[in-house]
């Protein structure tokens, strides 16, 4: 997967830019709030159909503009494609895929990225929902179907959890339920076994990364946790969720919402045994979500084959010389990256590769 | 924005319709000021009495312009065959197929706690009781292959079952999450064709 070419119209800070690339290596260089992110957003926008740092896509438009445009040329497997992205003010986006409209959902597995930015540091020490994020993301980009099926899944769960409050205020019987819950338990059963497919694989992928990057002297262990469950994974997934929406239906009605369900799972991660989410020092912890996201490079590898596209958002400055240099000699020659940072000088270990810089919406060579 | 006020308003009328954005509307506004008055009153007219001779049928509640329509009036029609859909207009997209020789009702929308609808918001009690007056030996719940739809199908299969009749839902082969107006013929044929026992 390469990005050939990325051309912005009245995005973000952009008045007009077209960059062809190149290189395997692209680096923007810039002070703070110069627009060196906001062109790791286009690309990424363009893998997930939506950007990862709004969901207004109005913010995307350039100020006191009425409509921006991202354009980008892409190979997959050695064959052009195109995505072109029309946002327009208080109307919904167009998007065309090679010429042909297709809708945002319709998008994921097209373009296919990984993004590494400072929120992912958290991935071991942060809350379960960005792991389920994380683990969401990537089994999307290799499954689509997975995807349509998660946003299926949290359409059903935000009606149940709305009708949950209706019957709490009396406003509802407690019998409509059921039609709800019928095919809540077969989606989060389909959901939850590709997850626990994906994470069996991931767990060898990321054991083995985490081994490469200490020489072979910890070992990282990723389980999926299945909420209720006890530790031990039910043969019948269905069955189990049938029986835990039923069991706790009093109990969510007094909540209001769903104690239960792939929303609710989370990821335990451990190094020689122990859980390095409590037990781990920051540098272990450190080296775990570096080896998280290689191993994430390498999934997405073996499921469509081909690497995706790297976006390293500000966080050459967070790792240290050594895992850096381990970081940019597994990119290398095989995964086109694109890095953004204030200060490249800072790192002398980046070689081979073509920078920019930006300077208020412009860029410079 | 425009200066003259009478246009503004028709503009503005034009954009309150579904899938029209402010481009369309405008387009829509002027090609009718450079039409002649004939053409104006004609789209008027048909207006007032599209809303004034067309009502809902007491029985299917489908639109009609005669009471029962003409689909519940046809003795060509297998009576004994209820198909459930949501919308007008999917009765319009189902009988372009020509697949489907029973009769329709109407729901009027599909279960959305989060819209505000519930069964009470549907043309449901108005189904059971349609039923339960016997004759009818099979309902086909053809609701949108979305969350909703499902969500209704399942809700009103529960409330049929008791009256001993047979309840069926037409295929998934419909692309899920769309609706089943824009489902060319030859999908919904086949989804009819396939549907299954609930
Ligand atoms: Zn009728």
């Amino acid at each position: 997967m390469r990005v050939t070419r990325l051309t912005l119209r009245n995005f973000r800070n952009y008045h007009a830019l077209t960059l062809p690339f190149n290189h395997n290596i692209v680096i923007f260089t810039g002070a703070n709030a110069q627009g060196k992110t906001n062109i790791l957003e286009a690309i990424y926008t363009g893998a997930m159909g939506r950007s990862h740092r709004t969901h207004a896509d109005d913010d995307l438009i350039r100020w006191e503009q009425s409509a921006a445009l991202v354009e980008i040329a892409f190979q997959r497997q050695d064959i052009d494609h195109s995505l072109m992205f029309k946002f327009i003010k208080d109307q919904n986006k167009e998007i065309l895929w090679n010429g042909n409209p297709i809708k945002a959902r319709e998008i994921v597995g097209t373009l296919n990225v990984v993004l590494f930015s400072p929120e992912d540091l958290l991935l071991v020490k942060g809350a379960p929902a960005l792991r389920r994020r994380f683990l969401d993301v990537e089994i999307s980009q290799a499954n689509p179907a997975y995807y349509r099926q998660l946003s299926q899944y949290n359409r059903m769960l935000q009606q149940r959890n709305h009708l949950l409050k209706k019957i709490r205020e009396k406003k509802a019987g407690p019998e409509l339920l059921d039609a709800w819950d019928e095919q809540l338990a077969p989606t989060a059963a389909v959901i939850v076994k590709k997850r626990l497919e994906a994470v069996k694989k991931f767990n060898m992928l990321a054991n083995l990364m985490h081994r490469k990057l200490t020489g072979n002297k910890e070992n990282l262990s990723v389980q999926y946790v299945l909420q209720g469950s006890e530790g031990k994974i039910p043969d019948d997934l269905c069955l189990f969720f049938k029986d835990s929406f039923s069991s706790q239906r009093l109990a969510d009605i007094a909540r209001g919402s769903t104690g239960s369900g792939p929303h609710r799972d989370d990821i335990y991660l451990s190094v020689n045994g122990q859980n390095l989410r409590v037990f781990g020092s920051q540098g272990q912890q450190r080296t775990g979500v570096l080896a998280l996201k290689l191993a994430e490079l390498e999934f997405i590898k073996s499921e469509t084959g081909e690497y995706p596209v790297l976006l390293l958002d500000d966080v050459m400055s967070e790792l240290d010389a050594s895992r850096r240099e381990y970081l940019l000699s597994f990119i290398r020659d095989k995964i086109q990256t694109f890095i953004t940072a204030t200060d490249i000088t800072a790192f002398p270990e980046i070689k081979y590769a073509k920078f920019y810089r930006v300077s208020q919406g412009n860029i410079l060579e | 924005m425009n200066h003259v006020a009478p246009i503004n308003k028709l503009v503005d009328q034009f954009r309150r319709l579904p899938g029209i954005g402010p481009k369309s509307a405008t387009r829509l506004a002027y090609f009718i000021l450079k039409a002649d008055r004939e053409r104006a009153e004609a789209l008027a007219q048909a207006i007032l009495n599209a809303k004034e001779q067309v009502g809902f049928c007491s029985q299917c509640f489908n639109f009609t312009d005669t009471d029962p329509c003409q689909i519940c009036q046809s003795e060509a029609r297998d009576h004994s065959l209820i198909c459930v859909v949501e919308e007008p207009s999917d009765v319009a997209a189902l009988e372009r197929t020509r697949e489907f020789k029973g009769l329709y009702h109407v729901l009027h929308g599909a279960l959305s706690p989060l819209a505000g609808i519930g069964p009470d918001d549907l043309k449901l009690k108005e189904l059971l009781k349609r039923v339960g007056k016997g004759g009818v030996a099979e309902v086909v719940m053809a609701t949108n292959p979305n969350v909703e739809g499902e969500a209704t199908a399942m809700y009103i299969a529960r409330l049929l079952k008791p009256l001993g009749v047979k309840v069926t839902k037409i295929a998934r082969g419909l692309p899920v999450g769309g609706d089943l107006e824009y489902a060319d013929e030859v999908t919904l044929s086949e989804a009819f064709e396939n549907r299954r026992e609930m």
